[in-house]
């Protein structure tokens, strides 16, 4: 039995939507955000807390790993540890393995990519 | 008197139908509103809550006859376009809302949605000509996800952090990639080449505004970068505590060290050891990553580089900076392309040194010319569609290849309407949805499908493994070895002294994100096989992005077909999912050669590449057109 399989569809369809909300991000939030990949920090990695986080593993260390995110990004600018979720989410051996996937960039925010203005057929 | 609930959507209607007023003829003009500034936000939210109270506070009909009386009070008194976002947020989200549609956005705000003013604006800003391009949602999504595989910070959990195998190679060789496509697109719409920004004391000429043309959500939090602005010392309390302060002559310091360590044969790190110098170790400098050899001598030129352009307008204010400061959104403005192509020449710069490679270790094969220079016969395109049965669930390429291009058929013309020259884009549409229903229209680019079918003769009388590499270039620039764009990269076992038509279709490229879907297709679920590379599903170049698009006369292209020696490579096998030229594999990146071989160093002194080509039996050319058509 896979680890897809024990989970089960409720659990996984569960995980999947968390991961949906958590990797929205709005125009506001993008805004108001101060993070930026480019910068280096030289500070605590987040995803690492997400990967220790995550050291059950399977659905209940994803889990797990969702709820450390949901802390981090309670005490405000959001923007730092949802790329650390999405790093996460990518590098996590169990993620795809139980068959969660990181939504598109236009389905997590499409006002990002809007065609601006000034655009040529 | 009550309206009924068809006179209540009539009245929702026609109110988000309303245009602004002049504020200049109102003697009180109400605050401008933006739901970015947090304090409009929170206003907003409490006039929905009160819509939201009112409806549900009587019947139906009229809890919403109510909601829409404060609606009509809140827009006279905190203005319209507040008023009406938060009669949108409450027709979203409201169970009662749902009952007043929302329109769509050309029906509620036409004039939002009117495509650009076309060529004239191109002739206004030629940088236009190439928005649809660089504004591509999956290539952006390509590269922002690029760095999050490869993040700068290293591999999540790792103790100490470590950056992934050859990190800093692949950092120089995808933004390089990108940059070769980038300067082709800009040819076939008369472009010059982008020009590097390496003097940060010049007025960048060209500006770009990602205000998008249909702005559902109000103004998108990146600032437009004005044209005419010159880099400027930041000072930003914003991004602080403690404020982001970095001078523009400190990057220049920065950037001086590390092209000073692209002459150096080797560096000492902090603790006193030494490390040699080639792209890898460059690549770790310049992005940088945490395995730099020393981040606080080299700093961070190449991320800083986006800070100083993202914060261009404001260097010392407070406003969101512009595109470059988000992966996810950077290479929407051209000055990406200017900055990456200044970081590539260190990169290209210490390649360019290096010794020019040995194409005696090739494999003992034979990819025939041709009697023409550039017409290789054993270099065969074909349409997809144009090929008997291949639609169908069993089709075997291999063996149609076979038949129709080996055997007896080895060295004869191939039946008409079969292959073809030319291959074909086009530029579509789709939509993309938005919260509350609502689409916006996106052009993409897109190519009609192609296979390659490569006739190779093995000489040895044993199986030999091979690589197979293939590279197109823009006719005009075959002797830049910078303008080769990688396509594909597949090993193949050759039969003992056989003849073998090799069957491949552009869908597997090693350098698209797999399974190859074209916008808008659903993504494939991630493969539950343990030994997959499932995590890197989602990592690789867009398949609809492929090809460059070409002109609509058809732009003359190169196609190289290259086989090298697989025990000298170790090209795995094809992963069904990612590519494995731009995003690697778990632990080992996929090819022992220098990525981009042999185009990442100097050809053989005294010959063009084109010569050096001709005079190998494992490398064959074939000049093809790529013609934009019509869907």
């Amino acid at each position: 039995m896979t680890e897809r399989d024990e989970a089960g569809p409720t659990r996984r369809q569960q995980l999947q939507a968390r991961i949906e909300r958590a990797l929205q991000e709005t125009p506001h939030e993008r805004a108001t955000t101060r993070f930026s990949p480019y910068l280096i920090d030289s500070g605590p990695d987040p995803a690492g807390q997400l990967m220790r986080a995550a050291g059950a593993g399977g659905a209940e260390g994803i889990a797990a790993a969702l709820d450390a995110f949901d802390r981090l990004a309670e005490q405000g600018d959001a923007g730092r540890p949802r790329h650390a979720l999405l790093a996460f989410l990518i590098h996590h051996p169990d993620v795809a393995g139980l068959g969660l996937r990181i939504p598109s960039l236009e389905a997590r925010s499409p006002w990002k990519v809007l065609p601006s203005e000034g655009g040529e057929d | 008197m009550m309206a009924d609930i068809d006179e209540l959507r009539q009245r929702a209607a026609a109110f988000m139908r309303q245009p602004a007023p002049d504020a200049a003829a109102l003697e009180t003009p109400p605050p401008r509103f933006t739901p970015f500034r947090i304090e409009d936000s929170i206003r907003a939210r409490e006039l929905t809550d009160r819509l939201i109270a009112l409806a549900e506070g009587e019947g139906e009909e009229a809890g919403l006859q109510a909601a829409l009386d404060e609606a009509d009070r809140a827009a006279q008194a905190e203005g319209l376009d507040l008023a009406k976002f938060a009669l949108l947020a409450f027709s979203i989200h409201h169970p009662r809302g749902r009952r007043l549609p929302v329109e769509s956005l050309e029906q509620r705000a036409p004039e939002k949605v009117l495509p650009s003013a076309g060529p004239a604006a191109a002739a206004e800003d030629p940088e236009s000509r190439l928005s649809w391009y660089r504004e591509d949602p999956k290539a952006n999504e390509h590269h922002e996800h690029w760095h999050v595989v490869y993040r700068t910070s290293g591999i999540p959990g790792t103790n100490p952090p470590r950056a992934k195998d050859r990190q800093g190679e692949l950092f120089f060789y995808m933004h390089q990639q990108m940059l070769a496509r980038y300067d082709t697109e800009r040819i076939a719409v008369q472009l010059e080449r982008v020009k590097r920004l390496d003097d940060y004391g010049v007025p960048i000429e060209e500006g770009y505004d990602p205000t998008p043309l249909n702005p559902v959500f109000g103004d998108v939090p990146y600032s437009p970068r004005q044209p005419g602005l010159t880099m400027a010392d930041l000072d930003r309390a914003d991004f602080g505590p403690p404020p982001l302060r970095y001078a523009v002559a400190q990057h220049r310091t920065i950037a001086q060290r590390v092209l000073d360590a692209a002459q150096r044969p080797s560096l000492e790190k902090p603790d006193g050891t030494t490390v040699a110098v080639d792209a890898d170790v460059l690549g770790d400098i310049e992005e940088p990553s945490v395995d730099s050899v020393d981040l606080r001598f080299f700093g961070n030129h190449h991320g800083m580089g986006h800070l100083l352009l993202a914060c261009i307008d404001d260097p010392t204010g407070a406003t969101p900076p512009g595109v470059m400061i988000d992966p996810a959104t950077a290479i929407r403005d051209p000055v990406f392309y200017r900055w990456h192509k200044h970081v590539d020449d260190i990169g290209s710069g210490w390649l360019g040194r290096q010794a020019p490679h040995d194409f005696s270790d090739g494999p003992d094969v034979v990819i025939r010319e041709g009697t023409q220079p550039n017409a290789s016969p054993d270099v065969i395109l074909c349409f997809k569609d144009a090929i008997p049965g291949s639609a169908n669930p069993g089709f075997d390429g291999a063996a149609f290849g076979e038949q129709a291009f080996g055997g007896a058929n080895w060295s004869a013309p191939p039946p008409d309407g079969l292959t073809t020259d030319e291959l074909q884009t086009m530029m579509l549409q789709r939509a993309i949805p938005l919260p509350g229903d609502s689409t916006v229209d996106v052009t993409y680019l897109d190519q009609r499908e192609f296979v390659y079918f490569l006739r190779v003769e093995n000489r040895r009388p044993q199986a030999q493994r091979v690589t197979v590499r293939i590279f197109l270039v823009a006719h005009d620039f075959a002797d830049d070895r910078q303008m080769w764009i990688e396509l594909d990269k597949f090993q193949h076992t050759l039969p003992a002294s056989g003849r073998t038509v090799i069957y491949r279709p552009a869908a597997l490229s090693s350098v698209i994100r797999k399974p190859a879907v074209k916008p808008p297709g659903p993504l494939a679920d991630p493969s539950p096989d343990p030994d997959d590379e499932e995590n890197y599903c989602d990592c690789g170049w867009p398949y609809n992005l492929l090809l460059p698009r070409g002109t609509r006369d058809g732009m003359a292209f190169r196609l190289l077909v290259m086989l090298t020696d697989w025990t000298k490579d170790e090209v795995p096998g094809d992963t069904h999912c990612g590519s494995m030229s731009f995003c690697g594999a778990k632990d080992r990146y996929p090819d022992r050669r220098g990525m981009g071989y042999p185009f990442d160093r100097p050809f053989p002194a005294g010959r063009s590449i084109a010569q050096t080509i001709a005079a190998r039996d494992n490398m064959a050319t074939r000049d093809v057109t790529i013609r934009w058509v019509d869907p």
